[in-house]
């Protein structure tokens, strides 16, 4: 049995007086892609920034590696090897690509053979080096995110809606730069919301609705499965009528 | 003539392009053209001076509140703590008297002419690293690596730069002229040994942004051994008295440490400031102001406890009082000096923000806090940096001011408030280029309109504030598109 890296006991969010998620219980394995779906609004971002303690949890707790982090400041969790690609990428515009990649490279200097490496896989990043991130197209900024979440080894990667507004032939890149990822031993935890995308890359999948993990299992059971697939993705289309 | 060089040539794109050099254009040419060419000579470099004392004291504000949200209406007591702290000390060394309770305790009374040499000594030590270091890190080229020399060329001009810095302390600090050789060898090795740090400091981090470790190669060996045997020599003659005529490196002995001394006093004071005052209302813009305001108060209230309420003269050294002249143009000395002052500051601020690893982040906390915070930064540790930082600026601004008045009193730093604030608005909020350029419009107008119109030098700065807000509400030069 694969063990976790990270498990959520029965956390609670509150943001303000709304109450978002309700008793999230969810499991990590450790190595390989964990899809997170669910509809919008179910709780899925809040559930990432929960993790990395940019919100607060009100209850429960979260336990990374076997430490419990729930009390843990947002820096602190950080540095204890979680990286983060927001769902707005959080790129810095007036900062250049270059020093985009400095701004997260903590140890002080970029790993020469580590980047050589990055800008194999997203070579639009090299063509850009000094130029201003603010001037970058919607998927070299996610290309730029999520090569800055990965230039210093990470035990867990937080990836929040990576293929949002992006072309068809830049997800299919995405694709293949996950799939590289996937030889590495880093651990990924990744919201989606596009079902080919997530079971194309997918190991583990949980499913959240209404800020409670409905579904956990295996990627591939899953997409075997179609009449669970419109039993849970069919949530999605209901809500939006 | 493609659609881009068109661009280049359009007026109106030019000027939207470059508001600051535009504005700065328009206000030097009102004063061309309403004042008699010598007398605009000497007000411009005037105005100039003004504008970047003024650019000293504002730069901590900007960087406050581009990066924090803080409004610290506090700013102004921390300029007048900085021209009481600068005042002491000037004062005290001009005269040999220490007025310092504590010291003045320990019967701690060093002459006056062995203050003058050491302030002399070591301005001429910090003129030669600018010079050796300018020198060094033009002309070696990056690709050095570990901090070694793999080029003969690039020993060589380590050699000359060194040399030059040597021949330049020996000129300024007027050992040339004592006729006692020991002093003129001593020069020449304190030079060498100091170049030779500043330009492995500077090789070494152009080659990788980190300094290599100590005696790693046979060069670095040589290097410090010269370093060790200069500030062998150094220190044995360092105590003895010399004769020093009264040069200008002498007397910038006696301003370098008022200056420095400010800075790091002050500074001291902000992170108190930043622990007890501006810690509890992050976040809250009116209780910030309440708070700051209040904690000017208790800082000039201090202030006059320990240096009671009258005002403190703070004369200029002899060589720094008067002007150049130049046929029938004169410029104000000391309004020069504190114009290079001001100018290296900015050239030193400048290259924090951009080439440095805490530039970068400041630069990215401005943009997106939390994202810096995601990537493990304590951030609120980069407020208190800048906030302290902001706050040695000011009080070395003070220092500046303070002599530039003659006369350091509890009021002089909510003085400069007001115009403090408006040169921040015209630059736009965060932005240390635009911090400059708006202190140096201030301070050149300010100049003109006492001469042009001087019912209107009043309220000029206001007007000009006005003026700018309306063409561009972000600022001359924002940190933000």
């Amino acid at each position: 049995m694969t063990c976790a890296l990270l498990s959520l006991r029965d956390v609670h969010t509150h943001i303000e007086q709304y109450h978002i998620l309700h008793g999230i219980d969810l499991t990590v394995p450790r190595g390989g892609i964990t899809m997170l779906l669910g509809r919008n609004g179910a709780g899925k971002t809040t559930t990432l920034r929960t993790i990395l303690g940019l919100w607060k949890a009100s209850r429960g707790n979260v336990i990374f590696d076997s430490r419990d982090i729930t009390k843990l400041s947002a820096p602190q969790i950080a540095r204890l090897g979680i990286g983060y690609v927001p769902e707005d990428m959080g790129i810095f515009a007036l900062l250049t690509v270059r020093e985009n990649m400095e701004v997260a490279a903590r140890s002080g200097s970029m790993n020469e053979s580590r980047l050589e490496w990055l800008l194999e896989i997203f070579p639009a990043l090299k063509k850009f080096w000094n130029t201003m991130a603010g001037g970058l197209s919607g998927g070299q900024r996610q290309m730029l995110s999520i090569a800055r979440a990965l230039i210093e080894p990470r035990k867990l990667i937080l990836i929040d809606e990576p293929t949002k507004g992006l072309a068809p032939a830049i997800i299919q890149h995405m694709i293949y730069a996950f799939q590289q990822l996937k030889q590495t031993d880093t651990t990924v935890l990744m919201v989606e919301q596009n079902f080919y995308f997530a079971s194309s890359l997918g190991d583990y999948v949980a499913v959240i609705d209404d800020g409670k993990v409905v579904y956990d299992g295996k990627m591939t059971d899953l997409s075997a499965n179609e009449a669970l697939q419109t039993k849970l993705l069919k949530l999605n289309f209901d809500s939006h009528q | 003539m493609g659609s881009k060089e068109k661009k280049l040539l359009n007026p109106v794109h030019l000027i939207n392009a470059y508001p600051q050099y535009f504005m700065l254009v328009v206000v030097l040419l009102v004063g061309l053209f309403g004042i008699p060419f010598s007398t605009w000579v000497t007000l411009t470099v005037a105005g100039l001076g003004m504008g970047m004392m003024i650019f000293v004291m504002a730069s901590g504000m900007t960087l406050t509140f581009g990066l924090m949200d803080v409004l610290n209406l506090g700013h102004g007591a921390l300029i007048t703590a900085g021209a009481f702290f600068g005042a002491t000390v000037v004062t005290g060394l001009g005269t040999g008297r220490w007025p310092i309770k504590l010291l003045a305790g320990l019967h701690v009374r060093p002459s006056s002419q062995t203050l003058w040499g050491i302030g002399a000594f070591s301005t001429s030590l910090v003129l030669m690293l600018i010079i050796s270091g300018i020198l060094a890190s033009k002309m070696l080229r990056a690709d050095t690596k570990q901090g070694a020399f793999n080029h003969p060329y690039q020993l060589l001009i380590l050699f000359l730069s060194n040399i030059v810095g040597a021949a330049s302390l020996w000129v300024f600090s007027g050992w040339s002229k004592s006729g006692f050789w020991p002093s003129e060898l001593i020069a020449a090795l304190t030079a060498f040994a100091a170049g030779l740090i500043v330009s492995w400091l500077t090789v070494a981090y152009r080659a990788n942004r980190s300094l290599p470790p100590l005696c790693g190669s046979a060069s670095n060996q040589s290097q410090l051994g010269l370093i060790g045997a200069g500030t062998a020599v150094v220190s044995i003659f360092t105590l003895h008295s010399w004769d020093w005529s009264h040069n200008f490196v002498a007397n910038m002995g006696i301003l370098v440490p008022g200056f420095l001394i400010a800075f790091i006093g002050v500074g001291i004071v902000g992170y108190v400031f930043e622990r007890l005052i501006i810690k509890p209302v992050y976040g809250d813009s009116f209780k910030q102001i309440l708070v700051t305001v209040g904690a000017m108060y208790i800082i000039d209230g201090l202030l006059k406890v320990y240096w009671g309420p009258d005002q403190i003269p703070m004369s200029r050294p002899s060589t720094l009082t008067g002007g150049l002249s130049l046929g029938n143009i004169s410029v104000e000395k000391y309004r020069l000096l504190a114009g290079v002052i001001g100018l290296i500051i900015y050239w030193i601020l400048n290259a924090i923000i951009n080439r440095t690893k805490v530039g970068i982040l400041i630069r990215a906390g401005v943009e997106n806090t939390e994202m810096v915070e995601a990537l493990g930064y304590r951030i609120k540790l980069l407020y208190v940096t800048v906030f302290v930082s902001g706050a040695a600026l000011a009080g070395m601004g003070g220092a500046m001011w303070g002599l530039y008045q003659g006369v350091v009193s509890v009021g002089l730093g909510s003085e400069m408030l007001v115009l403090i604030i408006i040169v921040i608005i015209i630059g736009g909020m965060g932005s240390i280029a635009g911090c400059l350029y708006g202190a140096l419009l201030v301070g050149l107008l300010n100049n003109y309109m006492i001469y042009m119109l001087p019912k209107v030098a009043l309220f000029s700065s206001v007007l000009l504030m006005v003026i700018v807000l309306m063409w561009r509400p972000q600022g001359l030069k924002p940190l933000m598109k």
